[in-house]
Parts: C-alpha cells; sequence; structure tokens
C-alpha cells in the first residue's frame, strides 16, 4: 500500500508500544460456588500481548468474536483498565495518567466504534455532535463554528446541509462517516477503528474502507484497525496481528503474514474465506468450536482444534518467534507455510 | 399525531360527562334538604325559602342539571354561601397559592432526586446505592402528614427558622417562608418517585456505546454525565412527574391542612365541612378536569416521544 513501510521490529519512529498486555474480567461465582467455597474465576479477554505501531502505519487486527480485539482496542485509551502489562502512547505511561493527561490521551487516539446506530447520540444534531468534539478540546475558533462542522463533514464525504440532521435521519454508511467525523474532529493522532465496518451493508464497506485510506494517505494517521473481515484488513493495513483467545498467535508485515502463513490458525482463516465461486467445494478447514475462555486447554490455546497438534503443543504455550521469512509466530510445529492467496 | 390527538380527546369525553354528572350529583344525594343542611334548624322558613331558589332547588331535577351545565361552560357556580363571594373568585384566589406550592415542591423534588439519581446510578450496586434506595423507601413509606410534622417540629419549633404554619403574604420572601414547610414535606415524598425512576434510566443510558464514545472523545465525567447522559434519560421522568401531579392533587388537601395554607387543599375541607355546596361541586369538578387533562398532557408527550405508542393505541 504505501511504500513507506518499514521492516517489523525494527526501532523506526514507534508511536505506541505494548508490553505484555494483560486483561481479564472477574466471573461471579453462582450461590453454590460460593457456599463450596469455589475459587473465583476469572475470564481472561487479552493474555500478554505485545507490539508496536508506528507512525503512519495501519495495523490490522483480526480474529474471530471473543479473541479479545475489542477489550484490547478499548485498554488502548483506558475505557477499560488493563490488568497487567504497559502501553506507551509518544512516549507516556497510559496506565499511570489520571484526569486532564488522561483526557489529552484520549483526544489524540481516537475511536471509531463498531455500530454507528449506537454511537451517535441520538438527542445531538449531526452538527452539534462535531462541534461538540472540537470545542470541548479548544479547536475551534470564534465565529467559525459552521465552517469547523462543514470541513469535517465534507473531509469525510459529506455534505454540509446534513449538519442540522439527526442520526435517526441518516442512513448506516452516512452515520458512520459522521462518527468518522466526530473523531477527527479533536484533531487525533491516530485512531483506532473497532469494526468499523461490519455493521453495515457489503456496498457500503466498500465506500467507508476507501474513505479510511484517504484519511490516512491525507492525514498521515497511524492507524488500529480491527476488524474479522481478512479481506477488509488486506485492503487497508500495512502489518497485521491475527488474535485467537487473547493471544496474538501470529504478526507482521500483512504480505507476509496472509501472503505466507505459517501458524495453523491463520492457514484456516485464510483458506475458510468466502469463495464466491460455487464450483469450488471447500472442506471447512477447523473442526470443533472455540474452547470456552472460561475453562480453557492448558498449553497452546489452539490445540484443541489444531490439525497438526503435537504432544508439547498440549503442555507449554509457545511463545511468539521470529520465523524465517522474518515474522513472528507463536507454534512449535510451523507446518510449511501455504500461500495464503492474499497480495 | 393528530389521529392520536383527537382520539385521546375523544377518549377524555366520557370521563368528563362522569365527572361532571358526579359534581351534580353531590347535591341531589345530600340527605335530607340541602338548605336546612347549610343554614342549621334555627332558619327561619323565608331564609330557607331564599336558599332554596339561589341554589335552584326549587326546580325539578333535569332543570338544574341544564342549570349546572350552563354554569360549568361559563365557569358560573353561584356564589359561595360562607363568603358571600362568587365560586370562581374563591376559587381562583385559592388555586394561586395552590398552585405555587405544587411548583415549589416539584423544584424541591427535583433537586433532591436528581443528584441523588446520579450518584445512585454512577454508584450501582455500591453502599451509596444501597444507602439512597433504602431512605427512599423510607421516605416514601412515611405518612407525608407525619414528615410535614416532624419537618414543623424540627426547623420551626425547636431552630425557629421558618414559620410553624399559616400563610404571610406581605411579600414575596414571606410567601416563600410560609411555602418552604409544606414545600419540602410534598417534595420529599416525591423526590424517591422520581428519583428512582431516574435512576433507571440513567443506568440505561450508561450502558450505552455513545457514553462510552463521548469518554473516548476525552470528555470531562461532568460533561459526558450532564450532557449526554441526562439529557437521554430525563424524558421518562418528565412523563411520570406529570402523573404524579394529578396524583399529588389529593395529597396536598392533607398538607395545606397541616400547615394551615389557603390554598384548594384547605378549601375543600372548609366547603365540606361548612357544607358548602357550591364550592364543593366547583372544586370536584375543577380537581377532576386538572387531572384530566394532566393526564392528556402526559399521553400527549409520550406519543410525541415515542412514535410507536401512536400505533399500539389504535
Amino acid at each position: 500500500m504505501t511504500a513507506t513501510r518499514p521492516p517489523e521490529e525494527s526501532s523506526g519512529d514507534v508511536l505506541l508500544q505494548v508490553e505484555g498486555l494483560t486483561k481479564g474480567y472477574p466471573v461471579r461465582r453462582t450461590l453454590m460456588e460460593r457456599m463450596r467455597r469455589a475459587p473465583a474465576r476469572r475470564l481472561v479477554a487479552v493474555e500478554n500481548v505485545s507490539f508496536r505501531v508506528r507512525r503512519r502505519e495501519v495495523m490490522g487486527i483480526v480474529g474471530e468474536s471473543g479473541s479479545g480485539k475489542t477489550t484490547l482496542g478499548r485498554c488502548l485509551i483506558r475505557l477499560v483498565d488493563p490488568d497487567a502489562g504497559s502501553v506507551r502512547f509518544d512516549g507516556i505511561d497510559v496506565r499511570s495518567i489520571e484526569g486532564t493527561e488522561l483526557r489529552q490521551l484520549r483526544r489524540r487516539v481516537q475511536m471509531v466504534f463498531q455500530d454507528p446506530f449506537t454511537s451517535l447520540n441520538p438527542r445531538l444534531t449531526v452538527g452539534a455532535a462535531i462541534l461538540e468534539a472540537g470545542k470541548v478540546h479548544g479547536l475551534v475558533d470564534a465565529g467559525q463554528d459552521d465552517a469547523f462542522v462543514a470541513g469535517l463533514l465534507e473531509s469525510v464525504g459529506l455534505s454540509a446541509t446534513l449538519a442540522d440532521r439527526r442520526p435517526r435521519q441518516l442512513s448506516g454508511g452516512q452515520r458512520q462517516r459522521v462518527a468518522i467525523a466526530r473523531a477527527l474532529a479533536v484533531g487525533p493522532d491516530m485512531l483506532v477503528a473497532d469494526e468499523p465496518v461490519s455493521a453495515l451493508d457489503v456496498s457500503i464497506q466498500a465506500q467507508i474502507i476507501n474513505l479510511f485510506r484517504d484519511l490516512q494517505d491525507r492525514l498521515g494517521l497511524t492507524m488500529i484497525f480491527i476488524a474479522h473481515q481478512l479481506s477488509v484488513v488486506s485492503l487497508v493495513a500495512d502489518t497485521v496481528a491475527v488474535m485467537y483467545m487473547g493471544r496474538i498467535v501470529e504478526r507482521g508485515p500483512i504480505e507476509k503474514v496472509f501472503g505466507r502463513p505459517e501458524h495453523p490458525y491463520t492457514q484456516a482463516l485464510l483458506a475458510s474465506r468466502p469463495d464466491p465461486d460455487p464450483r469450488h467445494k471447500t472442506e471447512p478447514p477447523l473442526r470443533g468450536d472455540v474452547p470456552s475462555p472460561l475453562d480453557m486447554p492448558p498449553g497452546c490455546k489452539f490445540s484443541t482444534r489444531c490439525p497438526f497438534v503435537e504432544d508439547m503443543c498440549r503442555e507449554a504455550e509457545p511463545a511468539l518467534e521470529h520465523t524465517e521469512s522474518r515474522h513472528l509466530v507463536a507454534c512449535y510445529v510451523r507446518p510449511p507455510a501455504r500461500e495464503g492467496g492474499y497480495q | 399525531m393528530y389521529r392520536y390527538l383527537g382520539r385521546r380527546l375523544l377518549h377524555s369525553i366520557p370521563v368528563v360527562a362522569a365527572v361532571i354528572v358526579g359534581a351534580f350529583v353531590i347535591i341531589v344525594l345530600v340527605p335530607g334538604d340541602p338548605a336546612l343542611n347549610m343554614l342549621g334548624y334555627n332558619a327561619t322558613p323565608e331564609s330557607l325559602a331564599i336558599l332554596r331558589r339561589d341554589l335552584g332547588l326549587d326546580r325539578s331535577v333535569p332543570e338544574q342539571f341544564i342549570g349546572f351545565l350552563r354554569g360549568a361552560v361559563v365557569g358560573d357556580f353561584g356564589e359561595s354561601i360562607l363568603k358571600k363571594e362568587p365560586v370562581r373568585d374563591v376559587i381562583a384566589s385559592r388555586a394561586v397559592i395552590s398552585f405555587a406550592l405544587l411548583l415549589y415542591s416539584v423544584v424541591i423534588a427535583v433537586l433532591v432526586a436528581v443528584p441523588l439519581a446520579i450518584l445512585s446510578a454512577v454508584k450501582k450496586n455500591r453502599w451509596q446505592d444501597h444507602l439512597m434506595r433504602l431512605g427512599s423507601m423510607v421516605t416514601f413509606a412515611m405518612p407525608s402528614f407525619w414528615l410535614g410534622l416532624l419537618l414543623a417540629l424540627f426547623f420551626a419549633i425547636r431552630l425557629g427558622w421558618l414559620p410553624v404554619a399559616g400563610y404571610d403574604k406581605t411579600s414575596v420572601l414571606t410567601i416563600l417562608r410560609s411555602l418552604t414547610l409544606p414545600a419540602t414535606t410534598i417534595g420529599l415524598f416525591l423526590a424517591p418517585i422520581l428519583a428512582r425512576t431516574l435512576r433507571s434510566s440513567i443506568i440505561e443510558v450508561l450502558d450505552q456505546e455513545y457514553v462510552e464514545a463521548a469518554r473516548a472523545r476525552g470528555y470531562r465525567e461532568s460533561r459526558v454525565i450532564g450532557r449526554h447522559v441526562m439529557r437521554n434519560s430525563l424524558i421518562a421522568t418528565v412523563t411520570v412527574l406529570s402523573l404524579i401531579i394529578g396524583f399529588m392533587i389529593s395529597g396536598s388537601v392533607i398538607i395545606e391542612n397541616v400547615f394551615a395554607i389557603p390554598g384548594l387543599g384547605s378549601l375543600i375541607v372548609d366547603a365540606v365541612l361548612q357544607r358548602d355546596y357550591p364550592v364543593i361541586q366547583a372544586l370536584v369538578l375543577f380537581f377532576g378536569l386538572t387531572v384530566i387533562v394532566i393526564n392528556l398532557a402526559a399521553d400527549l408527550t409520550y406519543a410525541a416521544i415515542d412514535p410507536r405508542v401512536r400505533l399500539i393505541t389504535r
């Protein structure tokens, strides 16, 4: 996509650095369990996740529902407080700041949410929502209210005449554009887009993806793009992290991870993407369901479904290690890389 | 919307008719001779005859009803027997006081309920929430006349800050002072109902993604709650408030008597005790119509806010 893609893990201009991030949720015990004094259980959403994002880089995060993608995104601006690990944004230790500093961080790292039907306040007009965001952070010059709103609406491809509308008068695609304009109104350095197109019609998805690519080009934004659709991520991202049950199992430049996937899970994901040609009958590459996050298998979390599973996979969890093609994979077996078919 | 309005207006016609008949029937159903009841057994036959004529009792029942109906339409209910003034003027001067008391009570209720509801919702299931819910149950369960007496005992007698009872209309300040204790009593009765409704709607709104989105934009929590949460949770409360106001009109009868406030509530008690039938009739009609109008207004606000209401009741 962009020519300025530095090789993975070189010490470039790192904007966001995440080390060992972990977040679990306590599970409420039933009355019986409390009477039997059963130990309190935790549902681990994100476990020991590390990555770096360089300035102007777009990192994709893929994984199925419940793999911890959303929790990870929310930990970055402390909408959820992580349990362990560190998050550094532009040299700021995100986990230690409060008050003004935290609000300033949130200004710089903006989120775009999945569902534009719920992420916009139904009582506020489009213009009021965008203007408020700019005004709170002192970014609107006196007497320039309308121009500020109009400029942002136009930058996301909407007519300035929509400023007086309320969200319910807009289509899904228009709403998501408004949500993006509202995020841009505070002048962010980074966008965290949490499944920004999965609630939209397929025809609209392409438009919104193009908008993200366009904005990235024009504004030089750094982005984390969370999605469960590989095709969507492959269109916008420079690097990608594949998550399974709260862990990153494979990470690296997109053409390597999607082009020559080495983790069996990534391979299965790529093989299971829908093929529009009905003559190509494909066997589902994986059997069984994702194990319950409350009852995780020991060792590699993918061992219950992995076609290449070996004994050691069930004993200890593999760490992310460099492969010959210089990306990171958490797998002991590393089955022969298959052509992913992307790029 | 206009169809809904028309339908609701149509529905209230029988209710209005029932209230009018009810108000009229009072005088017909009074055991014995109303004139005799009013003037007492020492009255001379001449004065009884005059009163009967004034009340229209010498005419047939249908004739009386037509007369009453005609009077009701133009707001003429004759003269108060006790005060020798037109009933309309008596009610009007009292209604102003009652209305001021009602408004003052609502203001106090809102001032108490809104902060409590916010605290309770934000600290959901923590001790602050439990305390608020327990406290609201206690003040709600307390009979309001007793709460009024307790407040009077403490603030008027022990501390001497406010008058024990009565209505001093020398200036706006003395009026406010006279109304403070009764308004607080009614307000504290209302506040729990408001606080609980508001608490649950705040909790519902706090879960919405746009609230999280507002936080994610780096807004202060005060702005997130004040602008994004409250605006969306107040609607339900406004409706509840309008419904309780109808209910409160009867509650104010007791409180006005406890604190000797010369409003409609004490007027109706006086009128009943003194058998001032024209006043009773007019007040029954007035209270009935007020409740109907307020309920109608509440229904219409609801329909304006939520279009589904218009469809369901079709």
